[in-house]
């Protein structure tokens, strides 16, 4: 045997022994174990639960996007565009691929097959429910027929309908009732539901109203003589590109694309806001991740003292301080390819089960059966991350437990750790404060770098004050208590503050995560609502400046929808013009100029108009940042009916409309006045997105007009954080989880560690309940105490976490402190952690006396 | 509700329960069984009797997995037989409720531990005063102080456990059991943490404490020196004792001098 095998042959043996013992400890301590392996685990979940439902969402988007394209190569629309957009393209104006056109694509070279199908936008009615919806007709090419039946059949004859389930839920209707479809200036038609059309997971019709008509339906409702969507099969080898500059010249009819183009386009701005969230998901998926390493690290922690023999006996029977740490990082590794296993299958498991909620969150697509995927990163990368995790958890540990000398094993007990110094308390103090400050400016001032740097020395300082602070208020607590037995478990946090701050830092952590999440996330909503709140422009205006005029009818359908406080026609002037002199010489401006009081308009807008009276001799401006014309000069107003010289200009913060006079100076000047815009103002507590919904119908049926106002930037930006938001609780909540498992495990270690002392305790004459109270007062008083901290630490990082999203979303950051909420989480979070270790406190109050006399 | 220990006297009427004249502790046809990993039964007592004086040194010796342990902790309370009876001082203590018997340990038993159990987070004066303190009586400063010096430790009763040897732990575990005065002091294996020097001021200390004051000590030993050292002593073997020897004449060489000496 060479020396190298020799020495190969004693590594393989000392292994197996270290294994052995490692093993054997975790058979005999098989709490300790669990505790880790499920924190462990629950990290690991959390991140395959992120990374399948983030790579489910993916293959989502891939089929909605190429299930309606399927075998088809370039597609040709003329003019009719789906969902919002449709409300102010409108179908009118737009010619559709005659015959002629047909026959010309269909002849080209590389053209194998093409089928066309109409499109149109329409109002969909029953009862008082008004939606805009999208109708096609069946593609003439059968192959290019992407909509299947989820329910009845395909509509064959005029008067019947397939609705997509979701239209059917909006609608309050089923298979077999009707619906109203209507179109202005072409009529109003009743269909009957014949068919559920099935929208297979195409992203544009999960949260759209969409259907299928026959063709002469669709045709009619469309306006149109014929057909506006065209789709081609390119012969086998064909270039698409090729293809659609031969459809431009010989049929320049719409706007002819790749499918590959379009599936780009579409994919990239669908995997924008997928990836984004993915990001946060994986973010927020690592705090859990690190949470159950901190919570691992402290479950160790917490069993030191209680291993510190046994280690001490290894190194005594001739390992070395590698082989120490060698073993412990060994039982961690072996703890974390366990944990990791279980994780990853419950992650996926989690992940299954979510799913069909996926769906229900604004924003995201809903992921069909066939789109659930697990990819191979999903599984390896929980895996190495636990394993990872258990290692970073196991490098204190391991330290100490190297650092024990051979001696120890002779030692009965550990040496009695230093009270802290007072130099720590003030550096801790400096750290703690210095580091708040740090935070708050940096973020203040948009630098990332400062905001960390003074989180991480803020958090030191936390973690450092944390001993200092349970050592100092359980002396005070123990001064006021007069029993004997009570006043021993505070002593021993006073005595022995490391062991308690571990117990403490668990707890802290899990406090922590629950006050900084739900600090952020009111600070971010705070902050977007401030905005809503703050602005100037009236909640919904339907019309343009410069679009058609809004009939009497339609003002009236506006101020009679529910929600709806008040409606305000704006009307404005035509060809009427602001001459004068400006910076750059004679300046004639032609924006829409409305006229109108300060009292009738200011009641459609939030906080009132903005000038206070309209004068007769005063032209109002919106102002910007490059004046139009020199303060205090007068300028002309000039209309098709006369001109007034020697008007004063008046430039307006916020006006709601590029250039404003008096009604009487409209009239003057003016040709015939037209309302192009109406503002509404909504009722407190209206239902915004019904109120939208509503008011979209009425604006399509008045002619296509559009609808914007801060009332839709609301439903959008509510969207995006109601989805923001499910995410981050969803995650939080498995990173809370882990934290106060980790809290109760190692307040419920901590007390089994000291099941011997306790006995003793019991055998010299402690009472059961008394040992009971002893254990219960000592760890409300660390789980206070760690509480306090917890909601200190998370609030700030939250007001920093909250401020910093408010500055990516461009809002001004706003301070939000949920008092009532975080006080009800936190005294919840403490009370689950206090019972959870009240289980262990009960069993140590169980213990036979007797065992003090056993050597185990 | 009971307000003394007094109270909870049960008196002997059998001949079997009725005490030998002088016997503070009175243990008869004690059995205890437990079942083994495998199933089988262990039967770690088997219908004992034993009868402690006060001013002795019992010792109790035999193999280890005799059943010595076992009779230690039935003894003081701090398990129960299967069957049989514990009298100490008049009363079954097989039969309190936990208060009671808490109770009882704090102010008639004391224990020295073979580890020594003291509280690491406790000062040694600390550690000495608890018994006293879980009672909520006062600790006598001067006796304690007194104990602590005839024992070597006069300086060392604000040291932590950890800044002491082990003999010195040992002995502060000795004072701590007097210090509330017990009529019974219990030792597990007294000597079987400590060096040779440690150990023989151990059964000296001992037998201070038995002869001097009048204590009445049960120790359990697997060392020789015990067992010799013993007024009386037993052997255990398969849960059956069996009485070895007999010193009558010890008990009657009480020293009032001592430190530990207390009002009975």
């Amino acid at each position: 045997m060479t020396v190298r095998q020799r020495a190969r042959s004693r590594f393989d043996v000392l292994v197996r022994a270290l294994a052995f013992v490692a093993l054997a400890d975790v058979r005999r301590r098989p709490a300790r174990a669990v505790v880790a392996i499920g924190t462990i685990a629950l990290g690991a979940a959390a991140l395959a639960t992120a990374f399948v439902l983030g790579a489910s969402m993916h293959t989502a988007i891939d089929t909605g996007l190429t299930v309606q394209y399927a075998g088809v190569d370039v597609v040709d629309k003329a003019g009719v565009a789906t969902g919002q957009d449709a409300v102010s393209t409108g179908s009118s104006g737009v010619e559709g691929f005659s015959a002629r056109d047909q026959h010309r694509i269909g002849a080209l070279r590389d053209v194998d097959a093409y089928g066309t199908s109409y499109s149109a936008v329409a109002v969909a009615q029953v009862g008082a429910v008004t939606r805009a919806v999208t109708l096609d007709s069946l593609n003439t090419h059968r192959p290019f027929q992407w909509q299947r039946w989820a329910d009845g059949r395909a509509p064959a004859a005029a008067g019947e309908i397939a609705l997509s389930g979701y239209t059917l839920d909006q609608l309050h209707i089923g298979l077999g009732d009707l619906v109203a479809i209507s179109q202005p200036g072409i009529g109003r038609f009743s269909f009957r539901v014949v068919g559920v059309v099935d929208t297979r997971g195409v992203l544009q019709y999960q949260r759209t109203m969409y259907g299928v008509a026959s063709t002469a339906s669709v045709r009619q409702l469309s306006g149109l003589s014929a057909p506006n969507s065209l789709l081609v099969k390119a012969v086998s080898g064909a270039d698409p590109g090729a293809v659609v500059n031969a459809i431009n010249s010989v049929a320049p009819r719409g706007l002819p694309q790749s499918t590959d183009d379009i599936l780009n386009a579409d994919k990239s701005l669908a995997l924008t806001q997928i990836n984004a969230l993915n990001a946060v998901i994986a973010g927020l998926a690592g705090v859990a991740s690190l949470v159950a390493a901190v919570t691992a690290m402290t479950t160790a922690g917490a069993s030191l003292a209680a291993r510190r023999r046994s280690w001490a006996l290894l190194r005594c029977v001739g390992a070395d301080r590698r082989y120490v740490a060698g073993m412990v990082a060994g039982e961690a590794l072996l703890v974390g390819l366990v944990g990791g296993v279980i994780g990853v299958l419950v992650g996926v498991g989690l992940a299954r089960l979510a799913a069909p909620l996926v769906g229900l969150v604004p924003g995201l697509p809903a992921l069909q059966s066939d789109s659930f995927t697990v990819p191979g990163y999903a599984i390896w990368v929980p895996l190495l991350v636990a394993l990872l995790l258990a290692a970073a958890g196991s490098l204190v540990p391991a330290w100490l437990a190297a650092r024990i000398p051979p001696s120890a094993a002779l030692q009965s007990s550990p040496p009695s750790a230093r009270p802290p110094s007072r130099l720590r308390t003030v550096v801790a103090l400096v750290l703690t404060a210095g580091g708040a400050v740090a935070a708050i400016v940096g973020m203040q001032a948009a630098s990332g770098m400062a905001s960390g740097a003074g989180v991480l020395a803020m958090l030191v300082g936390f973690g450092l004050l944390l001993a200092v602070t349970l050592r100092a208020v359980a002396g005070a607590v123990g001064a006021g208590v007069s029993s004997a037995d009570r006043k021993l478990g505070l002593l021993d946090v006073v005595r022995r503050p490391r062991a308690a701050t571990v117990e403490a830092v668990a707890i802290t952590l899990a406090v922590g995560m629950i006050a900084m999440s739900m600090v952020c996330l009111a600070s971010v909503q705070g902050a977007t609502s401030a905005r809503l709140d703050t602005s100037p422009s009236p909640d919904l205006m339907v019309g343009l400046v410069t679009g058609a005029p809004i009939a009497k009818e339609t003002v009236s359908s506006l101020a009679a929808v529910p929600g709806v406080a008040e409606a305000v026609p704006v009307t404005f002037g035509s060809g009427i013009s602001v001459r004068g002199r400006g910076h750059d010489g004679k300046v004639v401006l032609t924006t829409g100029t409305a006229g109108g009081d300060a009292t009738a308009l200011g009641v459609g807008l939030p906080f009132g108009f903005p000038v206070h009276e309209v004068r007769d001799d005063t032209v109002y401006i919106r102002s910007s940042g490059f004046p139009p014309f020199f303060r205090g000069k007068p300028v002309t107003v000039r209309g098709p009916h006369g001109r007034i010289p020697g008007m004063h200009v008046q430039y307006v913060d916020d006006l709601p409309v590029p250039s404003l006079v008096s009604r009487a100076a409209l009239k003057k000047v003016s040709g015939p006045t037209t309302v192009n815009e109406v503002w509404l103002k909504l009722a407190a507590g209206a239902d915004r997105a019904k109120v939208v919904d509503q008011v979209t119908g009425i604006a399509i049926l008045g002619g296509q007009l559009q609808v914007s106002g801060a009332a839709i930037l609301d439903l959008r930006v509510a969207s995006a954080f109601a989805t923001a938001r499910a995410a981050a609780v969803g995650i939080l909540s498995i990173a809370v989880l882990v934290a106060v498992i980790g809290a109760a495990a190692t307040a419920a270690l901590s007390v089994n560690e000291r099941a011997r002392t306790h006995a003793m305790l019991r055998a010299i004459g402690l009472e059961r309940t008394s040992l009971h109270g002893l254990l219960s007062l000592r760890l409300t008083v660390v789980a206070g105490i760690a509480a306090c901290f917890g909601v200190v630490a998370g609030s700030l990082l939250g007001v920093v976490a909250g401020g910093s999203v408010a500055q990516l979303l461009d809002l001004d950051p706003h301070v939000v402190l949920p008092v009532l909420p975080i006080a009800v989480v936190v005294v919840l979070t403490v009370f689950a952690v206090r019972l959870t270790a009240l289980v262990p406190v009960e069993r140590a109050s169980y213990v036979p006396p007797s065992r003090a006399l056993s050597q185990a | 509700m009971i307000r003394s220990v007094d109270q909870f006297v049960v008196p002997c009427t059998t001949d079997a329960g009725r005490p030998e004249s002088g016997a503070i502790v009175v243990a008869r046809g004690l059995r205890r069984t437990y079942r083994a990993p495998d199933g089988s039964e262990i039967r770690a007592l088997d219908d004992v009797d034993l009868d402690v004086q006060r001013g002795e040194l019992t010792v109790i010796a035999g193999p280890s997995g005799s059943g010595k342990s076992t009779l230690l902790q039935v003894l003081a309370g701090l398990d129960r037989p299967d069957s049989g009876s514990v009298h100490i001082g008049g009363q079954d203590i097989t039969r309190g409720g936990d208060r009671t018997l808490s109770r009882m340990r704090r102010r008639r038993l004391g224990f020295v531990f073979q580890s020594f159990n003291l509280i690491d987070s406790l000062t040694a004066r600390e550690n000495i005063a608890l018994p006293m303190q879980l009672d909520g009586r006062k600790v006598d400063e001067a006796r304690m102080q007194s104990l602590a010096d005839s024992l070597g430790l006069g300086e060392r009763l604000d040291h932590y456990p950890t800044q002491l040897s082990g003999g010195q732990q040992q002995r502060i575990a000795v004072v701590r059991a007097l210090v509330s005065d017990p009529e019974v002091v219990f030792a597990d294996e007294p000597t079987a943490s400590l060096d040779t020097q440690s150990g023989e001021q151990m059964i000296a200390t001992l037998l201070e404490v038995a002869h001097h004051h009048g204590h009445a000590v049960v120790a359990i030993s697997h060392d020789p020196k015990v067992e010799q050292a013993g007024d009386k002593v037993y052997r255990m073997a398969a849960g059956q004792l069996t009485l070895v020897r007999s010193n009558e004449a010890a008990r009657t060489d009480f020293s009032p001098a001592a430190p530990w000496a207390g009002q009975h």
